[in-house]
């Protein structure tokens, strides 16, 4: 019998309108049970993930990849920063190395407004002042702000003092950094922002770059370990350290894998239910169809033929399911994203919209893994119908 | 062996149940049938018919004894072998039509060719021609369950032939019809053996079906006597 023939018999006998009722709503059910489980896994997927990217994102967007500092919150100075230089030019991947300065400021804007913040000196154009920190201070681009500093030191008679700086600047845009914490800060200048701290020379942390395509985690580990054995061998005052920006977070994104996979362990036994539920349909549904088989055996239908017809049964019912799943989760990642989008509260989860990404790695796995088990479950209906001679087959009401 | 008998059946030995409370049905049945030859197997109901159909169709395997289907020992061969053979030189026609509920009386009719892989339109050819002998064309494309006793029969018998079987197996082909009906079922497989010279074995407890018959053998105690 040709393979189309065999399908359209075992699509016949999963759905089709001279069905009894409960064939029909059994396959619908099972259907509607695998769909939900695809789609349930692949949405999930797609959000976390989604979550997870974002953040990434947010956080690399204006931190270099490669965070180079001195354990336990020593400075350093430009000659620390040539140093670095030189070490990550015999490193491949890494394209630079920058210095940068950041310190927190009390900064005013509008008068009567005022507000607290990370001052960020690094290889900038012009000054940028987070959305965020723009709006409490009722500024946009163009207008004057403040920044007082008390971090200031200087030496005179009467020994130490600490001594107020305030400076007048120009904003030169507004920006949006992915990240609510960093909407509160602003970014300008290294010198102007040594100026304003009076740290002439000095730096709080250094930024690496890598370029497209190289692993900062591998890049970050190889100029670590050099950084180490320069520090060994040449018996500097500082010690310096190189670690991915994003290890910075590695607890936040330890706690989001881990209940990334608690919650996929859940879904999972939800698609686990509904592939058990797929199974008593199929036996049903052989059940309901076990004269038929002995009719289709008189007529000379081979046992392979009638093997086949029940795992085509499960396949199809497995198949739609996960299929509708599919393309139901696509279809909501998609209208979510465009038409009713997740907000957040930025202060709490940094991003204030959730975004999906539809996860085309999970979704393959789970589709695979839903067919290999329809396979599975389908057998033993095949196996119980070929146990069975044509003519108890035919006996049977 | 002679080539004109397309059925024989030696020494036929069936029984239900298992060892300790087995009823044996077929006792040594012995039969032989030629070609263009119409049989009509008579017994009370119970006596045994219908096992014997299925032991001769190659549908359940006798415990003891020989089916030979145009000279091939029909339980002497694998399974795919054998669903060959019931394919190709058996037809089947059961006392509940036994057709397929989800499929049209056509595509029922067209069923045994596509299983012999067949294309669906050489399948549909022969199914057209097939319904329009048994005269219900007009029918075709319904579904069993909309159509009367009487029309599902000839879809039934339609089916039962199209493949061109040697023999056609018949299990109360009307037993489940009214009389005028039953005339009409009657007499349309008469036609149809003498059209084709193709073998009939009917099972029957029906006198009228019987009498039209070429030969009467009779099922008592589970062994084949050519009279009552
Ligand atoms: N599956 C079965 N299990 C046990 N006994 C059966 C089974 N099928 C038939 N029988 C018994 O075998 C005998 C013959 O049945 P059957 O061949 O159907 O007779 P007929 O077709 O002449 O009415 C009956 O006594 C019946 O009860
Ligand atoms: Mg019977």
């Amino acid at each position: 019998m040709k393979q189309k023939h065999l399908w359209a018999l075992a699509r016949r006998h999963v759905w089709s309108d001279s069905n009894s009722t409960v064939v029909r709503m059994v396959s619908a059910l099972s259907i509607a049970g695998v769909a939900i489980g695809v789609a349930a896994l692949v949405i999930l997927q797609a959000f976390m993930g989604g979550f997870t990217e974002a953040i990434a994102a947010g956080l690399t967007a204006i931190n270099p990849p490669l965070h180079i500092y001195v354990p336990g919150g020593g400075h350093m100075d430009d000659f620390d920063l040539g140093v670095v230089q030189s070490i990550a030019s015999g490193i491949p991947g890494i394209t630079g190395v920058e210095g940068m300065l950041e310190k927190p400021a009390v900064v005013s804007g509008a008068p009567g407004t005022v507000s607290g913040a990370m001052v960020r000196g690094c290889s900038s154009v012009g000054l940028t002042i987070g959305m965020d920190l723009a709006r409490e201070l009722n500024v946009t681009a163009g207008d004057e702000i403040r920044i007082a500093s008390t971090a200031g030191v200087e030496v005179s008679g009467m020994g130490r003092v600490l001594v107020d700086t305030i400076v007048v600047l120009v904003v030169d845009s507004v920006g949006d950094f992915g990240i609510e914490e960093y909407n509160s800060s602003l970014v300008l200048l290294l010198g102007t922002a040594r100026d304003i701290f009076r740290a002439q020379g000095e730096l709080t942390s250094l930024g690496a770059d890598v370029s497209t395509g190289t692993d900062p985690v591998m890049a970050s580990e190889l100029l670590n370990s050099a950084l180490y054995e320069d520090y060994v061998g040449g018996g500097w005052p500082v010690y310096m350290s190189c670690i991915p920006y994003l290890a910075f977070h590695g607890n936040l994104f330890k706690a989001l894998g881990l209940e990334r996979i608690a919650m996929t362990i859940v879904l999972a036994l939800i698609t686990v239910v509904a592939l058990l539920n797929l199974s008593s349909a199929l036996t049903m549904i052989a059940m309901e169809h076990r004269r038929d088989i002995g009719v289709l055996r008189a007529m000379g239908l081979s046992p392979s033929g009638v093997f086949r017809i029940s795992i085509l049964r499960g396949l199809l019912l497995g198949g739609t399911g996960g299929a509708a799943g599919l393309l139901f989760s696509w279809i909501s990642i998609l209208a979510v994203n465009r038409y009713f989008p997740i907000k957040l509260d930025g202060t709490v989860y940094w991003i204030d919209v959730l975004p999906g990404v539809f996860p085309v790695a999970t979704a393959l796995t789970v589709t695979l893994f839903t067919i290999l088990v329809c396979l599975a479950v389908s057998v033993f209906p095949a196996v119980s119908a070929l146990s069975r001679s044509p003519s108890e087959a035919l006996r049977y009401e | 062996m002679s080539k004109e008998i397309v059925l024989s059946a030696q020494n036929v030995y069936c029984s239900y149940g298992s060892d300790d409370v087995s009823i044996k049905v077929l006792k040594g049945a012995d039969i032989a049938i030629r070609i263009g030859e119409v049989v009509a197997v008579m017994g009370p109901s119970g006596s045994g018919k219908s096992t014997l159909l299925h032991a001769l169709g190659l549908l359940e395997r006798p415990e003891k004894g020989k089916v030979f289907i145009c000279g091939e020992d029909g339980w002497a061969m694998n399974g795919r072998k054998r669903a060959e053979l019931r394919n190709r030189k058996i037809g089947f026609v059961f006392q509940f039509h036994h057709l397929l509920e989800e499929f049209t009386l056509k595509e029922n009719v067209m069923m045994p060719c596509l299983i012999a892989g067949e294309s669906s339109e050489e399948a549909a050819g022969k199914a057209e021609r097939l319904l329009e002998r048994v005269g219900i064309i007009h029918r075709a494309s319904h579904f069993p369950s909309r159509v009367s006793g009487g029309e599902r029969q000839r879809a039934a018998i339609a089916r039962a032939i199209v493949m061109k079987p040697d023999i056609v197996l018949a299990d109360e082909p009307t037993g489940n019809l009214d009389t005028v009906t039953s005339a009409e079922i009657e007499k349309l497989i008469m036609e149809l053996a003498e059209e084709g010279r193709r073998s009939f074995l009917l099972a029957t407890h029906s006198e009228d079906l019987a009498s039209a018959v070429h030969r009467k053998v009779f099922l008592s105690s589970g062994i084949l006597n050519e009279s009552e």
